[in-house]
């Protein structure tokens, strides 16, 4: 009996002990395949967020508060569940005066607030465009309604109409309201924002009653005059396909759409580099004599050891190459600060601000202080010189307004170019430059770091005078300093158009400023130069400086902005206008893009390489010195010189041959800047400026170059 | 079988292979007391002669980060920079190729960063394309010094202009650097001067050698009072040097050739003078009885 119970017992036991067995096993199998997702989400995560850690960091572009950024997102959800009142409802709550900013719009743009409202109206679907109506539509024809009673132009009429497309624009009268804000921008010479609102109402307001053919023709006219070929053509190819038998009735005239559309696009004609005339061919001269030269005490700097490193001073540690400009008679220069002017025909010296005797010590105080070479910049604008120098730092220079010596920021000064008397000096700016001047309807716009907080702001100050007119803060950049412990410069970029100054930061982010309201219109941050160590970096007892980084560079061709930060790896093509990024592409970032002639940029690096920018490809590649001075070369009708250490190359732009190279009269610079002047070629190195006779003969053939 | 045979049989085979054994150790002991005998000497040898050839080494590449782009870039660079020599029109004036190569470009300061332990930035990788070729000058013995440097003065400015870079590449870093200077003045130099077939010096330097340590064994066997007899053996240590340790495993971490060649007969120098030969012989002599 009880051997009968213990067999059982023991049975039982073994039954058990097998199920745990096979518990174990297959809990084990639970548990490691648990682990197995926990590890590869984990993994994926990881990646994710290894992917954000080491995409590059730029430019900070002041944000609105999330509390904005919910709302909008709220408005989407109660939009989807289709609970129209509530979804306005949320939009209404978003008090854009509380919290200056920009919003995410996707795609790397941020635009205001209220932009992103109107994004957010547009896309809403038909029920929701009804709903909006009933809640908005009295108001929005009560506003149209003024406008109509009202005898002759209100004085109010833009502001009303901006109001209507702003605020009203998926009314029953946001389309009319839009014509009419469009006709009258025209009228005013703002064609860039004429064609936006036609635009706007042929691509957004689904329902409009308006002539879409007389809408068309319209932005077609509006292009014409804004010189946007492409976007032109494009247009025109639609009046022509929807609207070859209709007529418009333009200024009192009725007209036949396609055809006057057609009529409007202009012929081709070859862009026209700097200083070359319509169907000029410049012509280097056979023999390397120039015809007059200014050396700058070139021979003081070669063989400088920098106070900083040690090591002697070489062309990627510091280049000290002058900043030029020319007008009919003269040319100028500045060089480190020291300016002056020489006779265009002789090279005799004008005037000049300071002497060259004391090269020695400029250079040294710039390498100490970290003073951007590229900082000592020069540009002619209105017949007046903007010049970019340290102030005086004797003691009676800063009794009278001077710097102190420890001050390493660069100023302001605009000159008078007959005497090179001071004109204005802007020294009360609270920022420290680090652009080259953009002038725009005699302002001057320099974006510039605020020396309390570290944000760069953009600066306009009248030409005139040299006071600040008003600022606008743009966000923060992203190591801004350099190695030395200055402050970069060079890096901003600026371009206008239709009352837009579009500033590319160098750091990973263009900006648009509306010129009138002084607000940033929209945002892009973009792919920039990988965060760099401000460290210098050591080699076996020895230092070696980071290699000369190239410019960023921003460019724009029919209507298109082509966007490239320096020493970054990718290239993009912006439509300012949408606003849209039309594509990106990856190129060296040892490249930079230099010219855009027609269909064809000219990349610069290691190679001179040109890019069609219709098919994206690269046509042909031009090896040169093996220096990177990131250089700009001269484009002119059938010929590029570009200058290097081995001389300067004349390139055929159709395939990148080298025709020639002249060797030229300064051997022992590095020649950094090419200018035309009538018939003299000027290389600007950092030991000595050179003139060059050129001949300037009828081109043979002209036109577009082949592409591949 | 018979047991008695059977041991019989066994003593027999101890007895072949004892006998083997002995003859061998004779010999082994004959040859271990021959190579005791006998002088043995060093005996070294040169000859000149004028370099016929000048060679340069001329690279190309193409870098960029799409490979189409890269190949843009190289083939474009390739065909000027052959179109220039080619417009030379020197018949004596070739470029030889030795191969593409295609890697990935890597720049100066990322390379010290991670050599120093530094963190890099995640940089996507570029495609680069190599290509090492000679240009070669042949007939220079039968120029005058002026006009060949003349000549090569003139390929070098060409080749410079084309595109090419003349020489070896720079040292991308300070351990490359290490390497070539280690490397001593082979390959290091721009323009080479050499003489690729060396029989006829070769043939010279031998004599000489082998005329050269029969005097000395001669010299040393009158100093020994012994006759000198028949040459034994003859060892050539030939010429050449060989990478350091340091040097052969940085290579292998770079994945670098070495810059000798195997079989190469010719020699070469920096500069335009005469080329030496040298050889060095190890030569054991008979005492004759």
């Amino acid at each position: 009996m009880y051997l009968i119970v213990g067999a059982l017992c023991g049975r039982a036991a073994r039954a058990l002990l097998r199920a745990a067995v096979v518990v174990a096993i297959v809990g084990r199998i639970a548990i490691s395949a648990h682990a197995q997702v926990v590890v590869t989400s984990a993994g994926v995560e990881d990646a994710a967020s290894d992917d954000q850690a080491n995409a590059p960091k730029g430019f900070a572009v002041l944000k609105a508060d999330s509390k904005i950024v919910e709302m909008l997102e709220d408005f989407k959800r109660y939009s989807g569940k289709k609970s129209w009142e509530l979804a306005f409802h949320a939009l209404s709550s978003i008090d854009e005066a509380s919290s200056p900013g920009l919003v995410p719009a996707g795609d790397g743009l941020l635009v205001p607030i209220r932009t992103r409202v109107e994004q957010c109206l547009l896309r809403l679907p038909p029920e929701g465009r009804d709903a909006y109506r009933v809640f908005n539509d009295a108001n929005a024809k009560q506003l149209w309604g003024r406008l109509q009673d009202a005898r002759g132009m209100p004085s109010d009429e833009l502001e009303t109409l901006r109001k209507l497309v702003e605020h009203y624009f998926l009314t029953s009268v946001g389309d009319l309201a839009a014509d009419r804000l469009g006709d009258a921008l025209f009228e005013q010479g703002d064609f860039s924002g004429a064609e936006g609102m036609w635009r706007l109402v042929v691509e957004k307001y689904p329902d409009s009653h308006l002539s879409l053919a007389k809408l068309q023709v319209k932005r077609c006219a509006a292009l014409s005059q804004l010189g946007r070929r492409d976007a032109l053509l494009t247009v025109v190819a639609q009046v022509r396909e929807k609207y070859a038998d209709q007529t418009v009735t333009i200024g009192g005239r009725e007209l036949h759409a396609a055809e006057f559309a057609e009529s409007l696009v202009p012929t081709v004609s070859p862009t026209q580099p700097s200083g070359a005339k319509d169907g000029e061919e410049v012509i280097l001269p056979t023999a390397d004599e120039p015809v007059w030269q200014i050396r700058i005490a070139g021979a003081n700097i070669a063989g400088m050891i920098d106070p900083q490193t040690g090591m002697p001073i070489n062309s990627a540690s510091f280049r000290a190459a002058s900043s030029g400009a020319v007008d009919e008679k003269r040319f100028y220069a500045n060089w480190l600060g020291a300016i002056y002017a020489a006779d265009l025909e002789t090279g005799k010296m004008i005037w000049r601000t300071d002497k060259f005797t004391d090269a020695f010590q400029r250079v040294t105080t710039s390498l100490q202080q970290g003073i951007s070479p590229e900082g000592f910049f020069l540009v002619a604008a209105g017949h007046k010189l903007l010049a970019g120098r340290r102030g005086s730092t004797n003691l009676l220079g800063q009794l009278l307004g001077g710097q102190l010596p420890q001050d390493n920021s660069l100023r302001l000064d605009c000159l008078d170019p007959a005497s090179g008397k001071l004109v204005w000096s802007a020294n009360q700016l609270d920022a420290t430059i680090v652009s080259t001047p953009y002038v725009v309807d005699d302002v001057v716009y320099v974006a510039g770091i605020a020396a309390n907080n570290s944000t760069m702001n953009l600066l306009a100050l009248s030409l005139a005078t040299g006071q600040v007119q008003w600022r606008v803060q743009l966000g923060t950049p992203q190591n801004s300093r350099n190695w030395r412990g200055g402050i970069n410069f060079g890096g901003p970029n600026m371009r206008a158009e239709g009352g837009v100054l579009y500033v590319a930061t160098d750091n990973g982010a263009l900006l648009a400023v509306d010129l009138a309201s002084r607000q940033i219109k929209w945002a892009l941050q973009h792919d920039t130069k990988p965060p760099t160590d401000n460290r210098r970096i050591f080699w076996a007892n020895g230092m070696m400086t980071t290699a000369t980084e190239t410019s960023g560079a921003l460019l724009d061709e029919d209507g298109v902005f082509y966007l490239k930060d320096g020493s970054a790896r990718l290239l993009y093509a912006v439509d300012p206008a949408a606003p849209a990024v039309q594509w990106k592409r990856p190129i060296s970032a040892d490249d930079s893009i230099v010219a855009i002639d027609g269909q064809t940029a000219y990349l610069l690096g290691h190679e001179l390489s040109a890019l069609d920018l219709k098919s994206r490809n690269l046509l042909w590649s031009t090896k040169l010195s093996d220096e990177n001075l990131a250089l700009r070369p001269l484009i002119c009708p059938e010929h590029i010189f570009v200058s290097t250490v081995r001389g300067i190359f004349d390139i055929d732009p159709a395939n990148g041959d080298i025709r020639r190279v002249l060797r030229g009269a300064d051997h022992e610079s590095r020649v950094c800047q090419l200018v035309l002047a009538g018939d003299r070629l000027i290389a600007i190195g950092d030991a000595a400026v050179t003139a060059y006779p050129i001949q300037r003969t009828k081109a043979v053939k002209l036109g577009r170059r082949p592409t591949k | 079988m018979n047991p008695h045979l059977r041991v019989f049989d066994l003593t027999q085979s101890v007895r072949s292979l004892a006998t083997c054994i002995a003859v061998l150790a004779a010999s082994l002991m004959a040859a271990t007391v021959s190579a005791d005998e006998g002088i043995l000497v060093r005996g070294t040898g040169s000859a000149t002669g004028r370099p016929s050839q000048i060679e340069m080494s001329a690279t190309l590449s193409g870098e960029a980060e799409l490979a189409a782009d890269a190949m843009v870039k190289f083939h474009d660079a390739k065909r000027r920079a052959l179109a220039a020599i080619a417009g030379l029109k020197d018949p004596d004036l070739s470029v030889v190729s030795g191969g593409v190569s295609v890697g990935s470009g890597t720049d100066a300061n990322t390379q010290m960063m991670m050599m120093q332990g530094m963190a890099v930035p995640n940089t996507p990788q570029k495609v680069r394309l190599t290509e090492t070729s000679r240009i070669v000058l042949v007939h220079t013995d039968k120029l005058e010094p002026d006009e060949m440097l003349s000549k090569v003065l003139k390929i070098l400015d060409v080749a410079k202009d084309s595109g090419f870079q003349i020489g070896p590449v720079p040292a991308r870093n300070y351990y490359e650097m290490q390497i070539r200077a280690q490397q001593g003045g082979d390959g290091s130099a721009t323009v080479s001067f050499k003489l690729p077939d060396t029989s006829a010096l070769r043939e010279r330097a031998y004599k000489a050698a082998i005329d050269d340590a029969k005097s000395k064994a001669q010299r040393l066997a009158d100093l020994s009072g012994a006759k000198l007899g028949r040459i034994i053996s003859v060892h050539d240590e030939g010429v050449g040097n060989s990478d350091s340790d340091n040097a052969s495993m940085v290579r292998y971490v770079y994945g670098m050739r070495s810059n000798k060649e195997v079989e190469d007969r010719s020699i070469a120098g920096s500069n335009s003078g005469d080329l030496t030969l040298g050889a060095s012989l190890t030569v054991q002599f008979e005492i004759a009885k």
